[in-house]
């Protein structure tokens, strides 16, 4: 299972946040499309606050990503239409990746980031933050990647039903991994 | 606004599409309905293979559109300085 470690000091990790290398990649589909695969390197946050992954705009325009819809993002001063994209992403250093992913864009270039990692990858990943330690993990993914299904108000029981099943298929496997070892 | 007509397509048909694909996920290209999936994922794969095109409108069909949020992005507080 991949597990990745940092670790730093209580008070660089309280300034800085879980910070981490990641590359921006073209959907594989894309990727075939356009005949070559394309990425963009920069700095990651976790950012458990935040509901959807975020990618910067000099990396939106780098990879020369095309909107697959605009989405409303709430704000201090009201909501905004922001492009969502579609992404993969990669850890140097590590085997974790996410296809397929979407993600919007914001202004994170001014923080030194390209890339907030939101709740939505962290709903099919492990992530512990141990402040006095100055260490924090990953797991990404810790089971196969599913797809996340946004839990709208218009979610069909059907999409319920089937997520229901997938947890539930997982949940299993993992005691089954449990019980083998 | 990207995928102007896209939108206005989505907009125009969506309480039809609300009829017998809620919370499925829909993809417009042009004005044209490219097909209708389970999920995002599938949705945009399929779609970019059906048009040979990047440009599509990938939907689900809801009645209240989701709002996301960052806070910390949007407050600026992303590195706020810890002791003053």
């Amino acid at each position: 299972m991949p597990l990745c470690t940092s670790r730093t000091s209580q008070h660089v990790l309280a300034v800085n946040g879980p910070r981490l290398d990641v590359e921006i990649l073209l959907p594989e589909v894309v990727a075939k499309l356009r005949g070559r695969q394309e990425s963009f390197r920069g700095v990651g946050l976790i950012d458990t606050g935040a509901s959807i992954t975020c990618i910067s705009g000099r990396a939106a325009r780098a990879l020369n990503l095309k909107p697959i819809a605009t989405v409303r993002c709430g704000g201090a001063t009201g909501d905004a239409e922001t492009p969502l994209f579609m992404v993969s992403l990669a850890f140097p250093g590590s085997p974790i990746r996410i296809p397929d992913t979407k993600a919007i864009e914001a202004t994170l270039e001014q923080q030194g980031l390209d890339v907030l990692i939101g709740r939505d990858v962290l709903a099919v990943s492990g992530f512990t933050y141990d402040g006095p330690a100055g260490s924090w993990t990953r797991e990404l993914p810790r089971e196969p990647a599913q797809p996340l299904q946004l839990s709208s108000p218009g979610a069909s029981s059907l999409d319920r039903a089937k997520a229901n099943a997938r947890r539930k298929a997982a949940e299993a496997s993992r005691k089954k991994n449990r019980r083998k070892k | 606004m990207p995928l102007e007509k896209e939108r206005a397509w989505f907009e125009q048909h969506r309480a039809e599409l609300l009829e017998q694909h809620e919370g499925r996920w829909v993809v417009v290209h042009g004005e044209t309905l490219v097909g209708i999936w389970d999920n995002l994922e599938q949705a945009y794969i399929e779609g970019v293979r059906a048009t040979g095109q990047e440009e599509i409108l990938v939907r689900q069909v809801t009645r209240i559109d989701p709002t996301f949020s960052a806070p910390a992005l949007t407050l600026g507080i992303l590195r706020a300085p810890l002791y003053l």
